[in-house]
């Protein structure tokens, strides 16, 4: 009897992780893409375009950077290992990266921080040189 | 202006043929020393379920050797490919020498005669082989919908590790006050072990960090499930990695590419090792360079070093405490000065002042509120509900180690307890963000000193045989 208990708890114990398991596995297919990559997709062009290494300078109109100021996070790892760091700050940098969301006139928001204008990726994203 | 090889691959997760091998082989390698290593060091042991936790050992040796090296030629201006490429090669034939010499081919071992599972130990086997099955599947889907991982994987870890794989022009970058946000003085296992696969490959593509993710969680259910058979037989060890893969939370963090899921495998080794301490030094000493490898992973393990050494002193023995001490002195000096020279001053915890973490230590509803947060995070763990009907079916009785287990464990709650009364972080926040992963952390351990207390059935099983 004592046996039979003990194997029934077994099964019971089995079939439950089992069930766990397949329930993780559903959960699985319902996964959404995160920020990450939409960063790394939004400035794949002007990442081939600038060198490989070295400090940034960035800007944008972006409320979360405007407030800290600091590049967001999945911007920063689009980048890397390339330093972001943000202008006019920090920047010592040739290169900036402009970053808008609400599309002003690039040439004028580089000429009030002393930038020109170097090319424009299309979907706010601007090169600028110092 | 064209990008270097640092961009090429930056937004697929796939390398070209070429880059995969080399970066498979960089990883393959570190396992390899790490094995040879640790089989070098306990040439006698036999047996399928002993050598199979060498492995799981092995691995997190030659992990966290890999890891350590390659910071350290970085920080010393020996980074690119070829000098790791080369401390690793020389490191590989140190190993395969020792090991050559320590296990001579009279005493390798030879395999035990096949024994018969019991109807139990292979509806077990089957139900734990489905669940491989399942988490590897979600483990794919889960990586091809977000390769960059969770994040805190893109946001820390991996941002980190492409600086650091980037060299001398940018491997200061990942202890940079640029990312203050971002944890720059955190531990550097996961990160560096993930650049010298890059750097290796001249590549950084995202499968690196996928396949180390994907590593670090089958090696925590291979140490837990051959570390078990070992010490007490089929039928727990197969138990305690079903119950392992069905909590879900676990699996999900192993495909976020946190470094909750190492740090959790060192755990675990850790506490494998401390139980076959008490006859057998060399295990103490092991477990030592397990624990202050969890300490290069996250800043959690150096709490755990602490408490392994106050948990053998106690519980286990004085010799074993200073082999544990011993083994963990390198690592921990290493840490120290990472911590101190490397990146200083960065922790938020420490800028804080005396006088606000006094008050806080002085705050009574602090106390109260972390206590009812981990009363509810622990009531919402389901997957405990299952362990009262394996201990019906297998026993519950723990012996003198699976209690200095209880005891580690118990430990870095209390641990985990006080660091959040004094946290420098808005508390809730804090808790609801963290505590679910610290519990995790402690998972693999945790099942391990559940099912180390079922009566050793050790060669045979004795339900349904």
């Amino acid at each position: 009897m004592k046996q039979r208990l003990r194997a029934a708890a077994l099964a019971l114990a089995l079939a439950l992780c089992f069930g766990l398991s397949l329930r993780s596995w559903r959960q699985a297919n319902l996964e959404t893409p995160n920020e990450a990559l939409g960063g790394l997709s939004r400035f794949a062009g002007i990442i081939r375009a600038i060198p490989g290494n070295g400090i940034i300078g960035y800007f944008s109109d972006r409320g979360e950077a405007m407030v800290l100021p600091t590049p967001p996070f999945s911007v920063r790892y689009a980048f890397a290992p390339r330093m972001l760091v943000w202008y006019p700050d920090l920047s010592v940098s040739t290169w900036v990266v402009g970053d808008f969301i609400r599309h002003p006139d690039y040439l004028r928001a580089g000429e009030q921080l002393g930038l020109h204008l170097v090319r424009d990726f299309g979907d706010g994203v601007v090169l600028y040189r110092r | 202006m064209a990008c270097t090889w640092c961009g090429i691959s930056a937004t697929g997760w796939s390398f070209t043929g070429g880059e995969f091998v080399i970066a498979i082989a960089s990883l393959a390698a570190a396992l390899a020393i790490g094995f040879l290593l640790v089989r070098a060091w306990m040439p006698e042991l036999q047996g399928a379920s002993a050598i199979l936790f060498l492995a799981g050992c092995g691995a997190a040796l030659g992990l966290g050797i890999d890891s350590l090296s390659f910071f350290a030629l970085t920080v010393a201006g020996a980074a690119g490919a070829w000098w790791p490429g080369l401390a690793q090669a020389l490191l590989l034939a140190a190993a395969l020498w020792l090991y050559r010499k320590r296990v001579p081919h009279a005493r390798r071992p030879t395999p035990p005669p096949q024994r018969r599972f019991s109807p139990a130990a292979s509806m077990t086997a089957i139900v734990l082989g489905a669940e491989l099955v399942l988490m590897l599947v979600s483990f794919i889907s889960i990586s091809h919908v977000n390769p960059h991982g969770a994040w805190d994987a893109w946001s820390i870890w991996n941002l980190r590790a492409r600086y650091l794989a980037g060299g001398l022009a940018s491997w200061r970058y990942a202890v940079s006050k640029h990312i203050i946000l971002q944890h720059p003085d955190y531990p550097l296992l996961t990160s560096s072990l993930i650049a010298h696969a890059w750097s290796s490959a001249h590549s950084i593509a995202a499968s690196v960090p996928i396949a180390v993710a994907l590593l670090f969680t089958l090696a925590t259910v291979l140490a837990l499930v051959a570390g078990l058979v070992w010490s007490r037989g089929v039928l727990p060890g197969l138990c305690a990695g079903a119950m392992l893969l069905a909590v879900t939370g676990w699996l999900k963090l192993g495909t976020s590419q946190y470094a909750d899921i190492p740090l959790g495998f060192y755990f675990l080794v850790t506490i494998a090792l401390l139980c076959a301490a008490r006859n057998d030094a060399r295990f103490a000493l092991l477990a030592g360079v397990m624990a202050s490898l969890s300490a290069w992973t996250k800043d959690e393990g150096l709490m755990f070093t602490g408490a392994c050494v106050v948990v053998t002193m106690v519980l286990i023995g004085a010799k074993p405490a200073r082999m544990v001490l011993a083994g963990a002195l390198p690592v921990i000096v290493f840490l120290v000065w990472f911590k101190l020279r490397i990146a200083p001053g960065l922790d938020p915890m420490w800028h804080q002042g005396a006088g606000v973490m006094l008050a806080k230590l002085f705050t009574g509803g602090r106390y109260a509120a972390i206590a009812a947060q981990l009363v509810k995070h622990t009531a919402a763990i389901r997957e405990l509900l299952i362990l009262p009907l394996f201990a019906l079916a297998l026993g519950f009785k723990p012996d003198r180690a699976a209690l200095a287990c209880f005891a580690l464990i118990g430990l870095m709650l209390i641990g985990f307890f006080g660091v959040y009364v004094v946290s420098p972080y808005p508390l809730e926040w804090y808790l609801d963000s963290s505590l679910d992963r610290l519990y995790l952390q402690l998972t693999p351990a945790f099942l391990f000193a559940w099912f180390r207390a079922s009566p050793g059935t050790r060669g045979s099983d004795t339900i349904g045989s």
